[in-house]
């Protein structure tokens, strides 16, 4: 069958994020979110980096479009600016460095010189490519689909281009940067870093982190205040470069970091002691305190009254529930993916208000443009059904209220039920698509949950899912959560308050309300506000088990184990069903319990055979580490002797009164750059036409060493194993 | 089984305790070739069709297409196939799709015992891979489980001999399926091997599956047909076990056929078709067409030997090794002809 979804009035944009974290693809239809998807949910690599071939596939399909319907697509990173900041921060620390020089070398070889390239490629496409500098794809993913006509935008990240922050200022259709703060003074690199230092994956293990603080006591925030960072009143900060080693090595931190604090990195095999507790807690008391500076700053100097926020530091839900309660805003809106997967949606959302000088898209029939953030596929009864009987599960086949009933029932029993039903949720959490249920009311489910089905830290809490209409009665806020990134605390006349108990396993497990599985040990909860409008079958669910039970809150944890993408199709499903201790499945109107299966099935299917690495080599390794070195001896030792300064400035004193926020460069900028002349690789000329850290004479001497690099890139072939790689698990991809 | 990890995100098929496998039913997906891209529908009944199918043909002439993954059409869109493109040429003509991938002839026979007999039709149609003759065993490996990159092992219902008996083996068709090992690099030596050609004819770097599409070089052919049939030589010799058992269930599909016209179709690789080169497995079907009345041996080389060579050469696709949208057209002109020759419609 041809496409047949494809009218030609209609505008299809495709935005893409690849080659840095979790790679993501999503398709606007007339400004309408159509699909969107990270590529891990596919590949089954946790935040694969990859080009995400298998997301924009989905994507097409879900309209039944072919590329060729396309008004345009576009990236969400302008790699040639990115590559200045790159540069920039080598020559800074040359003649250290030449080991990260050549690792990051091979990686813009392989990919981030070529990305038009790979597009078409990989695609088969030839019409028009954009790229969105990366902070303004965060702003438009938090700003058009909020409830605001007027905001302020604030973006927090690792970086992006040189931006590691930015206030934005929306309007209508228009987004704008306010100011800039800029490489290497980073809040996201400063919590990768210690994300690092405590034991965790760094580009995956923050939510860890923030979920360990609970645990701990304040005592390092001064240890860190004194010694790391500035923070100005304004919220602006600058990074003691003295402790971090991001600049020179393939690591976040140095020697001096770990005699900070008395001692190197947990190993990731060692107990968690309180050390990281300790400093999981201030790391998260010194992030709460610089993003609370940040939003009143952007108050002040955007005046309005709402905010919108993305960016990686935005899925810290601690802080956002801070952001809501202490800060100036009467409001906030937050992208659920406001990580680098939630960067393809912007960035299209953006192009299609900028190039096509498009109005905001009204809420269709009262249902926001992200609704319930459901982008991701659906599969049908006879997909689901076809599963189970290719694997021979015994199953029964139920619909509607049945359906809710049952479910209710086996939760109410102390059943641990995984649920799988409609549109994939796009961004990190599960919202009740893919997620695994249980009762909250169970003074044992949170252990059992980490230990017997995700196999996972005992100490990581639970999240509840409360009918929207009921989150007064349990929580001290009843604000909208739709997408999980609120935090509030239990309700006091719930709470129970138990003598001090060290150990975190006996912790976990002392009852401290009356839905101790999703009460974390400080009394907070990480919400989910369920509206029927957006899900009506989950909803259904809890208000079931509501009137069975009084409680109209269940456990809500993602649906996958450790370490493993959340699921996404029903093959997913019951491999991860058979190899847990999941009591009941219900997978779209098919219920299977664990009791009625032979036990060995899809045994054989272990999850430990899915997470080993890929391993791929670059084919053009040598030759490239060859040239790399080269480049590095050749080209940037002399530029390094001919420039006067660099734009990164590495002092570092605590002064607190001057902002290390930056103006917007430039009164002309642009944050939109159309590439169909690069149908190839990038030419020397058009890679400085975006720079702007060098005046016109500082940047003739570096068109040497991109002649080179260019020359290098053209030599070699795209390498598959290079596009298709996975993320680092001990450094933030910045490069 | 499962996709291979460069398809669809939906899984092709379900088990069926008949034939081994089936399409999901009323299915949609998008299928992401990299250089054609192209959207396939199952019907209601669980085959690769835009419709579903009825009993009754109403008047229609009716064709039932048995066949593998060259008959149900993988590389192409439904309606680029060749049953679609012969349904559309022929007016009051319907030709039901009952063609399924990585099946073997044992399977396709069994397809219309259990279920394509039960609709009408005047004229039968068995097209399929040479290649086939390797499937007709009691297990299939398959190219590669989705997540782990390994071969899967599928066990499928299939013929034997038993004292001279053509018994059914496998059924109802067992569930387990086992892993054998990993896929190398998805396509293995044969691409390397071109790579290297490539080189060593003074390329650089750039496409190596375009120039093996477009160079009609004799290298690329060799190695484009060793990736594809490499089980090719069993057809050179007819006392070979394998076209023994073979014959034996082309021969069960003519006796079940009530009369109707059977046309074989068998599809031999891309030399064949590029060099009009004739192989050993002519004289085999002629054998069978001789034999009965009712089969007529469509001969797919001998058809375009007069189309120009660089047609023949792009009937066949690098990347999914089955007829090109071209491939489709001229095997649809030569099932028309052959049709309108033998006075069938
Ligand atoms: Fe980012």
């Amino acid at each position: 069958m041809n496409s047949k979804g494809a009218d030609n009035k209609d505008v299809f944009l495709l935005g893409i994020s690849a080659f840095f974290h979790d790679s993501a693809s999503a398709l606007i239809k007339n400004g309408k979110i159509a699909a969107a998807s990270q590529e891990e949910r596919f590949s089954r690599v946790k935040n694969d980096s990859s080009f995400p071939s298998s997301a924009i596939n989905y994507c097409l399909e879900e309209e039944r479009i072919d590329v060729s319907d396309l008004n345009a697509i576009v990236y969400y990173d302008n790699p040639y600016r990115t590559l200045e900041r790159i540069i920039s921060s080598h020559l800074t620390v040359a003649p250290e460095g030449s080991n990260l020089w050549k690792n990051v070398i091979e990686e813009w070889v392989n990919t981030k010189l070529r990305i038009p390239e790979i597009i078409r490629r990989s695609l088969n496409y030839d019409g028009d490519i954009y790229f969105v500098e990366h902070h303004i794809s965060h702003a438009a993913s938090a700003f058009f689909p909020s409830p605001f006509n007027d905001a302020a935008i604030l973006t927090i990240d690792g970086v992006g281009e040189w931006a590691t922050s930015c206030i934005c200022h929306g309007h209508h259709n228009t987004i704008e940067i306010v100011k800039q703060l800029e490489y290497p003074d980073s809040l996201g690199l400063l919590y990768s870093a210690f994300t690092y230092f405590c034991g965790f994956k760094v580009n995956d293990g923050e939510y860890k982190l923030m979920g360990l603080a609970p645990y701990g006591r304040p005592v390092y925030v001064d240890t860190i205040k004194d010694n790391l960072i500035d923070i100005k009143d304004d919220g602006s900060i600058k990074l003691n470069m003295k402790f971090f080693g991001y600049m020179k090595d393939l690591s976040m931190i140095n020697a001096s970091f770990d005699e900070l604090f008395g001692g190197g990195p947990r190993k990731r095999e060692n107990p968690i002691t309180q050390r990281e507790m300790d400093i999981a807690r201030s790391i998260q008391a010194v992030t709460e305190e610089i993003v609370l500076k940040m939003a009143n700053y952007a108050h002040d100097v955007v005046g309005s009254k709402y905010l919108c926020l993305a960016g990686g530091v935005a899925l810290n839900c601690v802080a956002n529930g801070r952001l809501l309660r202490e800060s100036k805003f009467e409001d906030i809106w937050i992208q659920p993916a406001a990580g680098d997967a939630g960067g393809a949606l912007g960035a299209a959302l953006y192009l299609y208000h900028t190039l096509f000088d498009a109005q905001r898209v009204p809420d269709d029939q009262g249902i926001p443009l992200q609704a319930g953030s459901y982008f991701g596929p659906r599969y049908s009864d006879d997909e689901a059904k076809s599963c189970l009987d290719t694997y021979g599960f015994k199953y029964e086949r139920v619909n509607g209220e049945e359906r809710s009933k049952i479910l209710a029932k086996a939760l109410a029993a102390g059943k641990v039920v995984g649920h799988f039903s409609g549109r994939m949720e796009f961004g990190p959490r599960a919202l009740g698509s893919r997620s695994i249920l249980g009762d909250p009311r169970d003074e044992m489910m949170q252990s059992k949950l980490n230990l017997k089905i995700k196999f996972r830290e005992s100490f990581r809490p639970f999240a509840p899912t409360v009918l929207i209409e009921d989150a007064g009665e349990y929580f001290d806020s009843s604000h909208e959560s739709p997408y999980m990134l609120l935090i509030a605390n239990v309700r006091q006349d719930r709470c129970l308050y138990p003598h001090g108990e060290t150990d975190v396993i006996k912790r976990v497990n002392q009852k401290r309300s009356d839905i101790p599985a999703v009460t974390h040990v400080d009394y907070s909860a990480r919400i989910q506000t369920i509206d029927r409008r957006f899900n009506p079958v989950y909803y259904d669910i809890i208000k079931r088990f509501k009137e069975l039970t009084g409680c109209s809150v269940v456990v809500n944890t993602s649906f996958n184990v450790r370490d493993e993408p959340i699921v996404c199709q029903p093959y997913d499903a019951v491999r991860c069903f058979m190899n847990t201790d999941m009591d009941v499945l219900a997978i779209e109107d098919f219920i299977v319990y664990k009791s009625d299966q032979d036990p060995l099935l899809l045994k054989e299917d272990t999850m430990e055979t899915y997470l080993k690495a890929d391993g791929a080599e670059s084919k053009n390794g040598r030759k490239i580490g060859k040239a790399s070195t080269r480049l590095f001896s050749k080209h940037l030792l002399k530029i390094k002797q001919n420039i006067d300064e660099s734009p990164i400035d590495l002092s570092f004193e605590h002064n607190s009164t001057q902002s290390n926020w930056r103006d917007n460069r430039n009164e002309q900028y642009h944050w939109l750059f159309n590439f169909n002349g690069s149908n190839k690789s990038a030419e020397v000329e058009e890679i400085l036409s975006f720079w702007d850290h060098y005046d016109s004479n500082d940047r003739e001497i570096f068109k040497p060493l991109l002649k080179s690099l260019i020359k290098l890139e053209k030599s070699v072939d795209i390498d598959r194993a290079l596009t298709h790689r996975r993320v680092s698990e001990e450094m933030y991809v910045m490069f | 089984m499962q996709d291979t990890w460069t398809n669809s995100h939906r899984t092709d098929t379900t088990y069926h305790p008949l034939i081994g496998w089936l399409y999901v039913p009323n299915q949609f997906k998008r299928m992401p070739d990299p250089t054609q891209p192209y959207y396939i529908r199952t019907n209601n009944q669980g085959f690769r069709s835009n419709f579903d199918f009825n009993k009754e043909s109403q008047g229609k002439k009716r064709i039932i297409f048995l066949g593998d993954s060259f008959t149900a059409g993988d590389g192409v869109a439904n309606e680029g196939r060749f049953s679609d493109l012969v349904m559309d040429s022929i007016e009051n003509l319907e030709c039901y799709n009952f063609g399924l991938t990585a099946s073997g002839t044992d399977q396709q026979v069994l397809i219309y015992e259990h279920i394509a007999k039960q609709f009408d039709h005047d004229i039968i149609f068995l097209g399929f891979s040479l290649h086939d003759i390797t499937r007709l065993g009691p297990e299939l490996t398959w190219r590669a489980h989705r997540v782990r990159h390994e071969f899967v092992v599928l066990p499928k219902p299939y013929f034997y001999e038993n004292a001279g008996e053509l018994k059914v083996g496998n059924i109802p068709a067992p569930r387990h399926r086992t892993l054998r090992g990993p896929v190398q690099n998805n396509t293995g030596g044969v691409i390397n091997l071109a790579k290297r050609l490539y080189e060593l004819s003074g390329h650089s770097s750039g496409d190596v599956g375009r120039w093996m599409r477009e160079s009609q070089s004799y290298f690329s052919e060799v190695l484009l047909s060793y990736r594809t049939f490499s089980e090719y030589g069993r057809y050179y010799n007819k006392t070979d076990k394998n076209w023994h058992l073979m014959e034996r269930i082309i021969k069960r599909l003519v006796e079940d056929s009530d009369n109707k016209p059977i046309i074989l179709f068998p599809i031999p690789e891309v030399r064949a078709l590029s060099s009009a080169f004739r192989g050993e497995y002519q004289s085999l079907f002629e054998r069978l067409q001789n034999e009965f009345e009712n089969v007529i041996f469509l001969d797919i080389a001998e058809y375009v030997k007069d189309y120009p060579r660089r047609d023949r050469h792009n009937m066949m696709s690098v990347s999914t090794l089955h007829f090109t949208k071209l491939g489709n057209i001229i095997a649809s002109n030569a099932i028309r002809q052959c049709l309108i020759n033998n006075g069938l419609v």
